[in-house]
């Protein structure tokens, strides 16, 4: 008999792939249901994902980014669970990270990802309280330092989740259906705050053709003086050092109304699957106290269950920083085409850094790339409308 | 990179199927327990040299704590471009750079550091990571020709079936197999295929849940200056079908969903589908029009007495079948032989002309006016009874044109007409026939232009 099928997005430099292959041993031994389970990393999930339903080739269960849920609900990928598995109770129990579609719910919260302005802990910012990005200049002006931020990198989804903490820091409204102006004046401010930011105080020699997560390993090495991730690195970091006390963690500026962007992974049952009871026990066991209790533990990630979160992260020391994060953080909007978005952001978000690296970015420039990312996004939504 | 240097492959070689992946992780994995390395990257670049990808294995994750130059400074960066433009190894003492090279192809390069040691390379060490480096080149090598072959053989498998499948001439069948070919095989996310013959659109998109429900809208037109957006050009194409000033139709594709820009190969693909769909388009055109031809009286366009024939036969067995009436009527131009002779043949052509452009007006949709003889014309009335054909032959006989034979001379045309019924009038079309004749000369014999329905 076929096993069921499950396609899991892992991290090479988490301990992920053996914790998530514990879990599936732990599914398979209490409900005697085999488990075939996919390891790709997060740079190719996107093209596997699309590519599996060309080719018919699709999995029963899938891990999902919550930005690629309305797409994948949209084309017909995911299958609708909103009577199956997220009822009302289920909606208390698990934080809002699977996007609503027209009030049903096409995937499981499973992990949660939300990010966080870590500062090293030094003279000069021991007392220093950020809650504005004027608050974040005022402390880069203080520092002799040019090299402050620990922004690096390329290719990596995450850069977008970076950029939307400060457009909707400024108050923009990024991307809603059938309406996009990334030229809005918020959201070019939010957009323009980012890349200068990086621009004056980011450490440019490692925006060159490098790929992967390298400035979590820089920073925490004890270069730059903060840097913007996603807590489960620093867990990660902390689990494996304990050099707890280094740092300092807060909510990423903004004005008032900041929010920063909550992402996170979610299960998706695929539409059409012929294990669909299967399907159902594995999302249930992947998403029970133990279960999420044991494997985020030991990834470092956050869970998506309330009453998990509560409990793991009671002795992290920037557990303050997660929950007010949590109560002002957002989602992308339900907006079926944003999978696609993605692809179209990053590949703008490489072209102002490459900029930045060589030194020829300016706000005109900057202009000018938003523009041509308002029209392309434009004419795709056309074209998904047609 | 020679061939020898294959000589080197160990029991490895089964993992270098389909998963590139697995493959270079369990070769730097081997190299990891034999050497005290901090990281190794395995650069996979394209056939322009750009970087398509790149693997990481951190041994330790933290290795920048060892060093942070390796990899990070743009000089390092200049080192990698300069051993790939120069095809040599570059070799320092704590980390190493490997271009992956075979016949002048760039398939990647390899990047190893041992700072945390803090101890220098070692020949030993050089050499082992050299036999790595070839096991990957030859990995990805491999991988690169098997997925190739595979997507082209599965691709020359679908023209056959499309090839195949073209002799049908059913253009719904063939353009929804090719939506789904475009998708499957062609790899892109969306497919719409626009006939122009039938005014149809049949989309496919990628979701097998759409693409098995092909939609069929009917479209007037089709406006193609939407598509000159040159933002969305690497991920859409627009292909026309036939020649450009009168296409047959169009093929769109576009990879909006993914994002992923149309390669080479997957143009290539569309272009050969695409010829394949235009030269089937053509050909039913074609056809479609020698079966017009060979049907219609080429003279008055109506149908000829080939069809007429053929269509009566099954007309009768319908209503044998079904229990059905259906009449058929005879109208005859009054002293045609006259005109023909008095005003030339030309003007005898014009009249017939003129008279059948006016009983198609008068007919219904479902009747048939077929030429019969030189200036004999049959309607077939399904389903009418002997009361409702002689209303529509008198209709007939209203309709009927006033021609202009000389200056100032106008004249009605006159008509005879006569009609049977079936089953009434005969249980055969050989009776029937003679019993609209009969009728057909009692009108001509009791003054002409006018119907006769009863012998």
């Amino acid at each position: 008999m076929k096993k069921l099928q499950f396609w899991s997005i892992v991290n090479d430099q988490t301990t992920g792939p053996k914790s998530i292959q514990r879990e599936i041993s732990a599914f398979e031994k209490e409900t005697k249901i085999k488990v075939e389970c996919t390891e790709f990393p997060w740079g190719k999930a996107w093209y596997y994902l699309i590519n599996s339903i060309k080719e018919d080739n699709k999995p029963d269960v899938v891990q999902i980014g919550n930005s690629w849920v309305s797409t994948l609900a949209e084309i017909g990928f995911l299958d609708d669970i909103t009577d199956i598995l997220y009822n009302k109770k289920t909606q208390e129990q698990f934080y809002h990270i699977s996007p609503e579609i027209g009030k049903r719910y096409f995937a499981f919260p499973w992990i949660l990802d939300i990010g966080l302005l870590f500062v090293r802990k030094n003279e000069l910012t021991s007392n220093y309280v950020i809650d504005t990005f004027d608050d974040l200049l005022t402390l880069c002006k203080k520092s002799k330092s040019k090299s402050l931020f620990a922004m690096g990198g390329t290719h990596e989804n995450i850069l977008i989740q970076y950029m939307s903490n400060f457009i909707w820091g400024f108050d923009g409204k990024y991307v809603r259906k059938n309406s996009i102006d990334l030229l809005d004046e918020n959201n070019f401010q939010g957009i323009k705050a980012f890349f200068d930011l990086i621009d004056r105080y980011g450490m440019k020699k490692m925006l060159l053709d490098i790929y992967g997560h390298i400035m979590w390993d820089f920073f925490l090495k004890g270069k730059g003086l903060f840097t913007l991730t996603n807590a489960w690195v620093i867990n990660a970091f902390i689990k494996e050092h304990k050099k707890k006390n280094e740092f300092m963690a807060m909510v990423i500026p903004g004005n008032e109304k900041k929010a920063p962007y909550m992402g996170g992974s979610c299960l998706g049952m695929v539409k059409g699957t012929k294990k669909m009871k299967e399907s159902i026990s594995l999302v249930n066991f992947l998403t029970s106290f133990q279960s999420q209790k044991r494997y985020l533990t030991a990834t470092g990630q956050l869970p998506a269950r309330k009453d998990v979160m509560h409990q793991i992260i009671d002795n992290y020391v920037y557990k303050e920083a997660i929950l007010k994060s949590l109560k002002v953080a957002r989602i992308y909007p339900a907006v079926p085409y944003w999978g696609s978005f993605e692809n179209i952001l990053l590949e703008f978000i490489n072209l102002i850094l490459s900029m930045i690296a060589n030194n020829i970015y300016n706000e005109k420039h900057l202009r000018d790339e938003v523009q041509l990312v308002n029209s392309k996004i434009k004419t795709v939504i056309q074209l998904w409308e047609r | 990179m020679n061939e020898n240097n294959f000589s080197n492959l160990t029991a490895n070689n089964a993992l270098w199927t389909f998963n590139i992946d697995s493959g270079i992780k369990h070769v730097l994995h081997d190299l990891s327990q034999k050497i005290n390395i901090s990281r190794a990257i395995v650069y996979i670049y394209d056939e322009n040299n750009n970087i398509l990808d790149a693997r990481f294995v951190y041994i330790n994750r933290l290795i920048l704590i060892g060093d942070e130059q390796i990899d990070l400074s743009p000089s390092n960066q200049s080192e990698r471009v300069e051993c790939v433009r120069k095809k040599k190894d570059c070799i320092k003492p704590f980390y190493i750079h490997i271009p992956l090279y075979i016949e002048n192809r760039l398939y990647g390069l390899v990047s190893v550091d041992k700072s945390l040691d803090k101890n220098r390379l070692t020949k030993k060490e050089i050499s082992l990571i050299k036999k790595m480096a070839n096991l990957i080149c030859y990995g990805i090598y491999q991988n690169k020709i098997l997925v190739e072959r595979d997507n082209r053989i599965k691709q020359l498998n679908e023209l056959l079936n499309i090839s195949m499948l073209l002799n049908s001439n059913d253009i719904k069948a063939i353009t929804k197999h090719i939506g789904k070919v475009l998708i499957q095989f062609g790899k892109f996310d969306r497919a719409r295929i626009f006939i122009k013959k039938t005014h149809e659109t049949y989309i496919c998109e990628v979701s097998e849940s759409i693409a098995k429900r092909i939609d069929v809208r009917p479209q007037k037109y089709y406006n193609t200056s939407f598509f000159d957006h040159k933002e969305i050009s690497d991920i859409y194409q627009l292909m026309i079908l036939g020649d450009r000033k009168d296409p047959l139709g169009f093929i769109e594709v576009d990879n909006i969903i993914s994002q992923i820009k149309i390669e080479e190969e997957q143009a290539n693909f569309l272009k050969i589908i695409a010829g394949q769909l235009a030269i089937t388009l053509s050909n039913i055109n074609l056809l479609d029009q020698v079966k017009k031809a060979s049907i219609t009286d080429p003279l008055t366009k109506t149908y000829n007495y080939r069809y007429l024939m053929e269509y009566l036969e099954q007309e009768v067995n319908r209503a044998k079948r079904i229990n059905n009436k259906f009449s058929i009527i005879i109208v005859d131009v009054d002293d045609f032989k006259m005109i023909n002779d008095k005003y030339g043949h030309i003007k005898g052509d014009v009249v017939l002309k003129m008279l059948t452009k006016e009983v198609k007006t008068v007919i219904r949709k479902m009747d048939i006016l077929a030429r019969y003889g030189g200036d004999e014309f049959l309607v077939v009335a399904p389903k009418a009874d002997k009361e409702n054909a002689s209303k529509l032959a008198h209709r007939i006989l209203k309709a009927s044109p006033d021609i202009l034979f000389e200056k100032n001379k106008r004249e009605k045309l006159r008509l005879s007409i006569g009609l049977a019924t079936f089953p009434d009038d005969g249980p055969n079309l050989i009776s029937l026939f003679k019993a609209a004749d009969k009728r057909l000369y009692k009108a001509k014999q009791c003054g002409k232009n006018q119907v006769y329905d009863q012998d």
